[in-house]
């Protein structure tokens, strides 16, 4: 493989950059692999590259009825966190934001990985106590958190409204410095690079109809290019887990919704932050091309439509405008939506499963984004050792049998209501 | 938008209602002994079907009523509403 | 604050249409299902409810709207004169419906408040702030509709030819009033 660095932009620039190596090849299915992944997105791409990276297993195969990166991994609002309170969630994002440091030099593929900060805003005392309890147990857990209050708030946001007579008057926020974004796009294509290099067959327009199972093992499954045999399968397909699990007779503790974004036409930098609104559901980034990139509330009815409906784009931008009122001079550029597999405690489940060699990657509500290098990573090592990794331990399918639920927001088991 | 036909107060917007979750999910009946399988199966599982998909919804900002919505997840398209006590058949 | 006593300070006219509050008016939330409800309704108001959705039925003193299969508002056509919570109507209703438990009867003169509009651009105000076809709402007289306006629940009374009742919760009132006469006043 071809490394990227300004030596090979300079000698590309000389051939007018006609000579440039194809990121990754397009093969076709073989007969057999090690392990077969599916799902060419960012947490498939990326569990096929730790399985290669850290395991050295690289008779890998990729499957993915679209192409690679067309699904949640090109439809999200880029952000990167891992303010969450509950242990199992912070240990394994702040593991994930290590590896987000390092993704550009390790992929040789700039990710554009912005560290700019993330604020939570406040709109009550109450709910200053509860980013206080947080904070607290965020920095417990080696995580960086700042509070805020209303005038240190006003100093970094200047642009939101602090006026006096407002509906939802900010009180202060919560900080996490280390948080940001990067470039959504660039993480699926440097995974996918750096898979193929190492030997992962990058395998699109390859739709799963079916899987061979026998004897409570799996030992392939069947594609609109053939059949493919394997002994270890890992599942990676948000939002469609629930089409794959009818077809192999599971029913999951997961339900498919409908979330939108959209983005406005790009003005000059106003926002170096990533702002959440606190009375609602609604945040805010602007993007490095000027875009202001919004997002919010789920549709509320089950979808696998990936286009939304207005009135919650109405809904959503209603809070926006609450929140920083010059959004409202902007006109909106482009909406869109991706379908989420909400889990029934709004975290994920990254686990074995009752049929050997089956591997399931899900439910990662509308926080799958910022997880891509920690699920890749965890769940790639879940497969390459039939054992979960101490990091995705309290992510198990039997945790709503046992009642370790991990409901990080207390939403109960209607994720979908907000 | 969608457009739901409720079957008290005829055809209003998606605006006034409120979803209600998968319709065929039935609670075991009260009293009965049952396993916690079949607990977990109301609780928590689902099967979030693509195509045709019997829902509840309740017509929040007008009759208060609660309908059942049989409407298509991957077209949005809505083809039959019953009142609450009425089978779907 | 909200003021109890008025929470509609003026009356407001625009080009096609004038808006003010109604009051005081007795308005009580009747519910029951049981046929012996529908008779004693009947029988203690001299008026039929309306069981057609949508619809609503009045008499000399009072006026009736569906809300639900189950459940009515009933509401005085003529201003009252009261200085207390004690209706004549109510407290026969009380005796004739929930003591015997065939149905119940709430009184929310206080929870809601009647706001009337009248002229011929009712109905291009609505459109400014309602999902709700009212095409063939305006043509019928009589005819009711629970729906939004301006994101607030409100219940729509076609009581004649321009001129329309509508009833909104207290606490919504005067942000529904103030917001109807920005949209009113860009008609």
């Amino acid at each position: 493989m071809q490394k990227y660095s300004v030596f090979s932009l300079i000698k590309n620039a000389l051939s007018n950059h006609e000579k440039w190596d194809l990121a990754w090849k397009d093969p076709s299915p073989k007969n057999e692999y090690d392990v077969v992944i599916i799902g060419g997105g960012g947490h498939g791409l990326a569990t096929a590259y730790y399985l290669a990276k850290e395991h050295k297993i690289t008779n890998v195969a990729i499957i993915e009825k679209g192409w690679i990166g067309g699904g949640n991994v090109g439809r999200n609002t880029t952000i990167i966190r891992s303010n969450y309170m509950h242990d199992d969630n912070a240990l394994f994002s702040e593991f994930g934001m290590d590896l987000w440091r390092k993704m550009s030099q390790d992929l040789n593929y700039n990710v554009m990985f912005s560290p700019r900060g993330i604020i939570n805003l406040a709109h009550s005392d109450a709910q200053m106590n509860v980013y206080a309890r947080r904070g607290n147990s965020m920095r417990l857990n080696g995580i960086d958190a700042v509070l805020l209050n209303r005038e240190q708030v006003k100093e970094i946001i200047p642009m939101a409204d602090f006026s006096e007579n407002v509906r939802f008057p900010i009180f202060g926020g919560l900080m996490q410095p280390s948080a940001g974004t990067a470039r959504h796009d660039a993480v699926a294509w440097g995974y996918a690079r750096q898979a193929d290099s190492m030997g992962v067959d990058i395998i699109q327009n390859c739709e799963v109809t079916g899987f061979d199972v026998s004897a409570g093992k799996i030992n392939g499954v069947r594609t609109s290019r053939g059949n493919i045999k394997a002994k270890k399968i890992g599942l990676c397909v948000a939002g469609s887990t629930n089409i794959l699990a009818e077809k192999l007779n599971m029913t999951l503790p997961i339900e498919t919704h409908l979330l939108q974004a959209c983005v406005s036409e790009p003005v000059k930098p106003v926002l170096d932050k990533v702002v959440t609104f606190g009375a609602g559901h609604f945040y805010i980034s602007q993007s490095d091309k000027g875009e202001m990139v919004m997002g919010g509330d789920l549709d509320g009815y089950n979808s696998y439509a990936q286009r939304g409906n207005l009135p919650t784009l109405q809904h959503v931008l209603t809070e926006g405008i609450a929140m920083m009122p010059f959004l409202s001079k902007l006109k909106m550029l482009r909406t869109w939506g991706g379908i989420m597999d909400m889990s029934m405690d709004g975290s994920p489940i990254i686990d074995k499963t009752h049929i050997e060699g089956l591997y399931l990657n899900c439910g990662w509500c509308y926080g799958g984004f910022k997880a891509t290098p920690a699920s890749g990573w965890t769940f790639a090592h879940t497969i390459a050792q039939d054992r979960v990794h101490d990091l995705n331990a309290g992510y198990s399918l039997n945790r709503f049998n046992t009642g370790h639920l991990l409901d990080e927001k207390g939403l109960g088991t209607k994720t979908w209501i907000s | 938008m969608l457009h739901i036909k409720c079957p008290h107060c005829g055809m209003r917007s998606q605006n006034e209602f409120s979803y209600g979750g998968d319709a065929s999910v039935k609670r075991p009946e009260l009293g009965k002994d049952i396993s916690n399988e079949e607990w977990d199966n109301y609780v928590y599982n689902r099967k979030s079907l693509r195509g045709k998909h019997w829902e509840l919804w309740q017509h929040l900002s007008g009759c208060r009523q609660w309908i059942k919505v049989e409407r298509d997840t991957a077209t949005h398209e809505i083809f039959k509403t019953l009142k609450a006590n009425e089978e779907i058949s | 604050m909200l003021n109890y006593n008025n929470v509609i300070t003026e009356d407001k006219s625009y080009s096609g249409l004038q808006l003010k509050e109604i009051k005081p008016v007795m308005k009580l939330i009747i519910r029951g299902k049981k046929r012996e409800f529908l008779s004693a309704i009947g029988k203690s108001l001299n008026l039929l409810l309306p069981t057609e959705a949508n619809t609503s039925s009045s008499s000399d003193k009072l006026t009736a709207l569906w809300l639900s299969p189950d459940e009515w508002m009933i509401f005085s056509n003529e201003n009252l004169n009261f200085e207390n919570n004690d209706y004549e109507i109510e407290n026969l209703l009380n005796k004739n419906i929930s003591k015997t438990n065939v149905g119940a009867v709430t009184d929310v003169t206080d929870q809601f408040v009647l706001i009337s509009i009248k002229g011929d651009k009712i109905f291009d105000l609505f459109e400014t702030g309602s999902p709700f076809n009212f095409n063939d709402f305006r043509n019928k007289k009589g005819s009711v509709t629970q729906t939004i306006l301006a994101k607030i629940d409100v219940i729509i009374h076609n009581q004649n030819q321009n001129e329309v009742n509508l009833f909104v919760r207290r606490s919504f009132s005067q942000h529904l009033f103030s917001w109807m006469n920005d949209s009113a006043s860009r008609l």
